[in-house]
């Protein structure tokens, strides 16, 4: 029987999740749906451990667990300080003992088993077929930072190469649950299998993990109104801020010109993004610390009334992870080519896109020049739709782009040279003089 | 490698196959390389469509196998989804522009009101080329005009010579209108110049090529009217605007309209009132629009009692139920008159009124009666008018107040020092007009705006400037007149413009006007606040741009947000400010002046506050009609009239304005009906020569006067309206274009040439924002190159276009509303060289496959089910050969046929707009045949119908127009004869004669064109062309 082929791009938040199917065969053209879940695209990325069960899917105060869980938040994080034994570099906050036997690898292994489960379950669904007349491959995003470093890619490699192949052995997780025992016993069995980066051609690779950056600039290379050019984007998500500088490039092939090559001079994360923006909010506005994930998508109409100058040293330490980025990308470049990036205009993206006072004084040009930067925004994609049939709204598209990126093939998407590879290039002459500047 | 679902076998395709995607049947591409997905294991496949590179994997595509016919797609399941189906008629309706008006519609910057399309039809239909345009004030009359000239210029090549003849005051809107809204660049001239085109033609030189603009005040001299009487101006397109001036043939402006007119090959006249005192003023104007129709005043009223009774008859058709007894017993009174009797025996007549003796006539046979029965009527070719109640039915109520502004002590002494400097320096100076005018202007200035005001004296003192400076003279659109220097060097004036200045100077002034306005603005959105609802949008006007700008700055002073414009502030300035009033919560005040709020719709505001009120009535009516307009969705309009308490305003102007009801109602053009009258009675006052119960006594006969003028315009304007025909079928025409959809819309055109490009030139789409708004594109690469070379076929336009993309990004807009907001912007419509070489380029392509469509829509237009949809084109190749689209629909089980296009059009609209892609697992195996063949005999019939119809009337009509425009090409004939004659008689010089002689050899050769070429049948039947077959699933989930 020949299976249904999705590709379904998995954009593995720090506190939440969230994932697109392409589906080549949609009628009347190929589609991407924005998996949906209970009226919700978001799905926790927080793993809740009760007295027997790994919990998946759960964010602490929105689900009833009948013991009160032991909280694994940040996963993603933890892994990278797993992985490179340097916790304080990626991880904020105390760190609960993980269950024995476990590492953070593992739970994260678990969590997008989990998450595939979910989204070929709801595709399957929405296709109206059983699940295994439908065949899904899996993008997994990971930041930049991370896909840079050959360790934490490999990490990030193995485990979506063995979360796929649990999910391929034993389905969908039930209820989003597993005992602990159940749990070791799948982590021990999928370690035998050999998921070294090695074997994996460049193309095949980038269909497994991808970096952020690259996904989430996908919607823009490809949109007509983005010109080749300096550009840099601000992915501000919940517990992280990822900054990439970056160049657009073309090349004249077939007569035309095509945008086809991104090239990343300089890359930062940085452990600060929304969640920090809560955290300050939140005694401000009357709850207590522990309760600040109650002001998620609210913090709009708090910062209205309790003003915007209390937001002023997250919105610095967001500002300095740009900075940062800029800085190295700066280390790469002459003289004329900095001038060549001097005037980029900046993409942001995640909850704080959404934020005024965020994206405002992100558009201060970092070397302090007087004409500030052109803050971007993304439209929907025409081919973007929801599995609830309902529409997606602007304010959604900043959380969406990543996982969007993710779905298309990596074979189809531009060319993702990496900071770690660069070497300087000459900045092309503009082709020619806007008549508006004549 | 774990693949899910590997494949042992090798791949399908081979790199180099022709292959297309299974679900979307027209994205036909090329292999150019295959990969085995290391997940599933499955053949991915590199595929080039277009200008896009993707990968698909093997299940998705096919070998391209091509399907010649909609109906071989179908029958192979071969179907695409909405998208395509959009694409493909918006393709077809451009190829084959089905309306008349297509051309005209598509290019001008400006809203769709259908109104302003029925002169443009009329003219079209009137082989006079003559047109006396009488709508009512504020619908619209120049741009009617644009419409005809844009059809005209597209219709028969760029016209060389157009003349528009306005009054003083409307040359720079008219200006600005054709720059702003049709592109057309004119120049405003005065009678000099005309004098020299004159001259030229008599030293035997060629005529220039002109688009001109000349005031009446101008143009009325002795020595231009015998000029054009000697030697008659060659031009292409006469338009003279309030043409009522020159109704009294003894008056100069009537003499060199007419000369003017005599040279014209088409006139435009538009009026507001064309009739004022009888409908002899009417007939005055007619006279000189068409002189062989209208020679005689008795037959003018035969031609009036005849048309009422067409009227009739096409008002007893009209409506729901139509009366045909009354309406044949109408016509037979129409048969029995004079006018009618002459042309009996004409084969149209005897088709109407065997139209009308007929009981079992459907609705559209019904409208195209009253179409032919308007055909016959003797006036209603010449004349088109709109009434407001008829374009705006649901118009909002205005509410008027007046705000007196009780001065403190300090202004009331400067209002009076300003006051009594007019009577001092009046009593003893000259009395040149620019003196008068100066000293109105500083009285004016100071009842506006008192800072405002002292500024300007202080400058003029100090002699900064001269009699106004720049952007008030640009404001108030007037040459300097001689004289108006004197007031400010008199010594006199000088020290008591100085103790004013003091006075102003002496103590911190508090101005009360301000206090009064912020005020009333705070006043307003309290309630607004109170009512829980979005704060309401307020448009400030003031004459002065002094006081536009203190206002502004003063109110933004105190934290309401604003903008401004004026006749001065640069047009980038102006469109950004405009943009934030209307389009940002924060900025809800727009102060403007006259000149920068002209032409510009300002419905989103629903309050006018008249800081100061012009003198003349009809410039309150276009301040108050930049915000009453159609889109005005807030039920009442607000407006406020702010005057100073006790003061010449308030005794003079507040007293006339509401009397003549200005506020609350519309009324015509009154420059005839009130004149001058508030100026020279202010002036009396200012000068000292009016007061007490004199000007009690004076103001009470002027009310009187005005009231009883107003009310005969108004009884004699309601009789022109006999004078006209039910023009339902035009109306039906123009409405049609977008209610039935047979132009693309803006997004329909926008998608069309987003896939165009996308296919074509990557990189070069146009964003969404372009729809609705502008946008920035660099249409870079080949296309501006490939558009150059094909101007030749696409026309000079397509060049410019090309040279304007390869120089860099252009912004553009497919908005036409956005594109006269930024008049720099590209405005990408149905007839744009883009457009055009899209459409080109898909024709020369050719279709590769036939369009069979699955496709769905929600219940409502049909009931649940499934059904098979048929859309074709029928070329109607009759006199006046049109392409009309149409759908059949049968749902599966053959129980019903859907073919009247009352039914089958909105279906295809709510495909259009709200069609969804559906998979389609309908097989039709079994009954393919017949559902096709269901299809076929259902469109066979409408084509039958259709063809019964079309084919009884086409002969009547084409020998009714062709008879009406061979008399048209004699009557030009004629006078180009008679010119001549004159010309010989007068002993003109031998180039002029040669150029006359032209004019004659040219008209006789087009009446022997028009004799020998025009064949008297012209119809050839309706050929039907099928473009897309489809399965339509009516569901209540996609």
């Amino acid at each position: 029987m020949v299976k249904r082929e999705l590709r379904l791009g998995i954009d593995y938040g720090t506190s939440a999740s969230k994932m697109v199917f392409r589906d080549p065969l949609a009628p009347g053209g190929e589609k991407t749906y924005v998996v949906v879940r209970d009226g919700n695209f978001r799905i926790p990325s927080s793993v809740a451990l009760t007295a027997e069960n790994l919990v998946f899917g759960c964010s602490p105060g929105a689900c009833e667990l009948l013991d009160l869980p032991l909280w694994y938040e940040s996963v993603k994080m933890r892994v990278a300080g797993e992985a490179t034994s340097n916790y304080r570099k990626y991880c904020y906050g105390p760190l609960p003992n993980l269950p024995r036997g476990l590492t953070a690898r593992d739970i994260a292994t678990l969590t997008v088993w989990y998450l595939i489960g979910e989204g070929h379950y709801v595709a399957s669904r929405f296709l109206r077929a059983e699940p295994d007349e439908v065949a899904t491959s899996v993008t997994l995003g990971i930041p930049m930072s991370f896909f840079e470093d050959g360790l934490l890619r490999r990490t990030f490699l193995s485990i979506a190469r063995r979360a796929r192949s649990i999910y391929i052995k034993y389905g969908r997780m039930v209820s989003g649950k597993i005992q602990l025992d159940e749990a070791r016993k799948i982590i021990e069995e999928s370690s035998h299998d050999n998921m070294d980066e090695a074997e994996i051609p460049k193309d095949a690779l980038r269909n497994w993990i991808r970096s952020e950056a690259e996904a989430g600039l996908c919607l823009a290379v490809k949109s007509p109104g983005v010109p080749e050019g300096a550009y840099a984007e601000i992915d501000i998500g919940a517990g992280t801020t990822h900054a990439s500088v970056f160049w657009i490039w073309s090349r004249f092939r077939g007569g035309r010109w095509l945008k086809d090559r991104l090239a990343f001079y300089g890359v930062r994360s940085e452990p600060v993004g929304m969640d920090a923006v809560d955290a300050v909010l939140a005694p401000l506005g009357g709850l207590a610390l522990d309760e600040c994930l109650r002001l998620r998508g609210e913090e709009r109409e708090t910062i209205d009334r309790v003003g915007a100058g209390s937001l002023d040293c997250v919105v610095k330490e967001i500002r300095e992870t740009y900075i940062r980025a800029w800085r190295r990308a700066c280390l790469m470049l002459n003289l004329a080519e900095r001038e060549g990036f001097r005037h980029h205009d900046i993409f942001v993206a995640g909850g704080g896109s959404l934020i005024p006072e965020i994206t405002t004084i992100l558009a201060t040009h970092p070397d302090g020049y007087e004409r500030p930067l052109s803050i971007r925004r993304l439209g929907k994609p025409d081919d973007l739709l929801r599995t609830d049939g309902k529409a997606i709204l602007g304010e959604d598209i900043p959380f969406l782009v990543v996982a969007y990126g993710l779905s298309y093939n990596a074979l189809e998407v531009p060319e993702a040279y990496m900071p770690g590879g660069m070497h300087p290039q000459t900045i092309p002459e503009k082709k020619f003089v806007g008549w508006e500047e004549m | 490698m774990d693949p899910e679902c590997s494949e042992d076998s090798g791949p399908h395709f081979n790199k180099g196959d022709t292959v297309q995607r299974v679900n979307q049947p027209e994205a036909i591409g090329v292999i150019l390389d295959i990969h085995r997905d290391s997940q599933t294991g499955s053949w991915t496949y590199i595929i080039q469509f277009g200008t896009e590179r993707r990968a698909v994997p093997e299940a998705a595509i096919r070998r391209f196998s091509p399907t010649l016919t909609p109906w071989d797609a179908l029958e192979a399941n071969s179907l695409s989804g909405q998208q395509h189906f959009l694409f493909t008629l918006t393709y077809y309706r451009l190829l084959y522009p089905p309306a008349r008006i297509a051309r005209s519609f598509a290019t001008a910057r400006t809203q769709f009101y259908p109104h302003q399309f029925r002169p443009v039809l009329k003219f079209l239909d009137n082989p006079g080329n003559r047109l006396l345009i009488a709508d009512d004030v504020g619908l619209g009359k120049t741009i009617e005009a644009g419409y005809i000239l844009r059809e005209l210029d597209l219709r028969q090549g760029q016209l060389e010579r157009v003349l528009v003849v306005v009054p003083a005051r409307l040359t720079s809107k008219w200006k600005r209108e054709m720059e702003g809204r049709f592109g057309d660049h004119f120049e405003i001239v005065t009678g000099n110049h005309i004098l020299d085109q004159v001259n030229r033609l008599r030293q035997g030189r060629e005529l220039a090529s002109f688009r001109w603009i000349v005031s009446y005040e101008s143009a009325r001299r002795d020595d231009l009217i015998t000029a054009l009487k000697e030697t008659p101006l060659a031009i292409d397109l006469l338009v003279a605007d309030e043409a009522h001036r020159m109704r009294h043939s003894e008056t100069l402006q009537h003499k060199v309209g007419a000369e003017l007119v005599e040279g014209s090959d088409a006139t435009l006249f538009l009026t507001a009132t064309p009739v004022q005192t009888s409908l002899e003023d009417l007939w005055h104007l007619l006279r000189m629009l068409a002189p062989e129709e209208f020679q005689e005043w008795p037959v003018f009223e035969q031609q009036m009692f005849a048309n009422r009774l067409l009227l009739a008859t096409q008002r007893t058709l009209a409506g729901d139920s139509p009366n045909i007894e009354k309406a044949r017993s109408y016509f037979e009174q129409f048969l029995t008159g004079a006018l009618a009797q002459s042309a009996r025996r004409g084969e149209f007549l005897q088709s109407v009124y065997g139209r009308v003796q007929s009981t079992n006539l459907d609705r559209h046979e019904i409208i195209e009666l009253q179409e032919d029965i308007g055909r016959l009527s003797p006036t209603s070719h010449i004349i088109s008018r709109t009434r407001k109640v008829e374009a705006l039915p649901n118009r909002p109520l205005r509410k008027a107040g007046w705000v007196p502004i009780e001065l403190t002590g300090q202004e009331r002494e400067i209002y009076e020092a300003v006051e009594e400097l007019c009577r001092m320096v009046w009593g003893q100076g000259e009395s040149s007009w620019g003196y008068s005018m100066t000293l109105i202007n500083a009285y004016r200035r100071t009842a506006s705006c008192i800072p405002a005001a002292m500024d300007f004296f202080r400058e003029k003192l100090e002699g900064i400037s001269g009699f106004i400076d720049e952007p008030e003279a640009q404001e108030l659109e007037e040459e300097v007149p001689e004289g108006s220097e004197s007031v400010w060097k008199e010594k006199g004036a000088r020290d008591r413009i100085q103790q004013i200045l003091r006075l102003y100077e002496s103590d911190s002034f508090d101005d009360s006007k301000l206090n009064v306005l912020s005020g009333t603005l705070f006043q307003l959105w309290g309630e607004d606040d109170r009512a829980a609802r979005v704060r309401r949008k307020v448009v400030i006007f003031s004459a002065y741009p002094r006081t536009v700008q203190y206002l502004s700055k003063s109110l933004n002073e105190i934290d309401i947000k604003t903008r401004f414009i004026h006749g001065s502030v640069k047009m980038p300035d102006r469109e950004t400010a405009i943009d934030d009033f209307l389009e940002s919560e924060e900025v809800c005040v727009l102060v403007s002046s006259e000149v920068g709020g002209e032409g510009i719709d300002l419905q989103k505001a629903c309050v006018v506050i008249n800081y100061d009120l012009p003198w003349n009535p009809m410039t309150v009516e276009q301040r108050i009609g930049r915000v009453d307009r159609i889109g005005q969705e807030s039920p009442t309009i607000y407006i406020f009239n702010f005057v100073v308490g006790d003061s010449i305003e308030e005794r003079i102007l507040q007293r006339l304005l509401t009397r003549i009801r200005i506020f609350e109602e519309t009324i015509g053009e009154l420059d005839d009906i009130i004149g001058n009258q508030v100026e020279d009675l202010t002036r009396r006052v200012l000068q000292g020569g009016l007061a007490g119960e004199e000007l009690e006594r004076v103001l009470r006969q002027t009310e009187e006067a005005l009231e009883v003028r107003l009310r005969d315009a108004k009884n004699m304007l309601s009789k022109v309206d006999t004078l006209l025909a039910a023009d339902e079928a035009l109306i039906h025409e123009i409405q049609s274009v977008v209610g039935e959809r047979q132009l693309p819309s803006d997004r329909e055109l926008f998608l069309f040439l987003n896939r165009f490009l996308a296919e074509n030139y990557e990189g070069c789409q146009m964003p969404k924002e372009a729809i609705r708004g502008t946008s920035s594109v660099d249409f870079h690469g080949t296309l501006a190159q490939e558009l150059e070379s094909a101007a030749a076929e696409l026309g000079e336009d397509a060049l410019l276009f090309a040279r304007r993309i390869s120089s860099g990004p252009v912004t553009v807009t497919c908005s036409r509303e956005m594109a006269y907001r930024h008049p720099r912007t590209e405005l990408i419509h149905t007839h744009h060289p883009l457009c055009r070489f899209a459409v080109a380029k898909a024709r020369a392509k050719g279709l590769q496959h036939g369009d069979a469509f699955a496709l769905s829509i929600r219940p409502g237009r049909l009931p649940l089910g499934q059904y098979v949809l048929l859309v074709a084109l029928l070329h109607i190749h009759s006199f006046r050969p049109s392409t009309k689209m149409v759908a059949i629909v049968t749902n599966i089980d053959g129980s019903q046929l859907f073919i009247d296009p009352d039914e089958t059009t909105p279906i295809l609209i709510e495909i259009l707009e709200k069609g969804q892609d559906i998979y389609s697992s309908l097989r039709m195996e079994g009954q393919f045949e017949t559902i096709k063949e269901r299809l076929r005999s259902g469109l066979d019939k409408l084509k039958a119908d259709l063809e019964t119809r079309e084919a009884k009337v086409d002969q009547a009509r084409q020998e009714q127009l062709h008879a009406s425009q061979a008399a048209g090409y004699e009557f030009r004939l004629a006078r180009a004869q008679q010119i001549l004659e004159r010309f010989q008689q007068s002993g003109q010089r031998e180039s002029i004669l040669r150029m006359a002689k032209g004019k004659v050899e040219k008209a006789r050769r087009e009446r022997d064109a028009f004799i020998e070429q025009t064949p008297v049948a012209m119809w050839r039947g309706i050929e039907p062309e099928e473009i897309a077959v489809g399965v339509l699933y009516v569901t209540e989930t996609n």
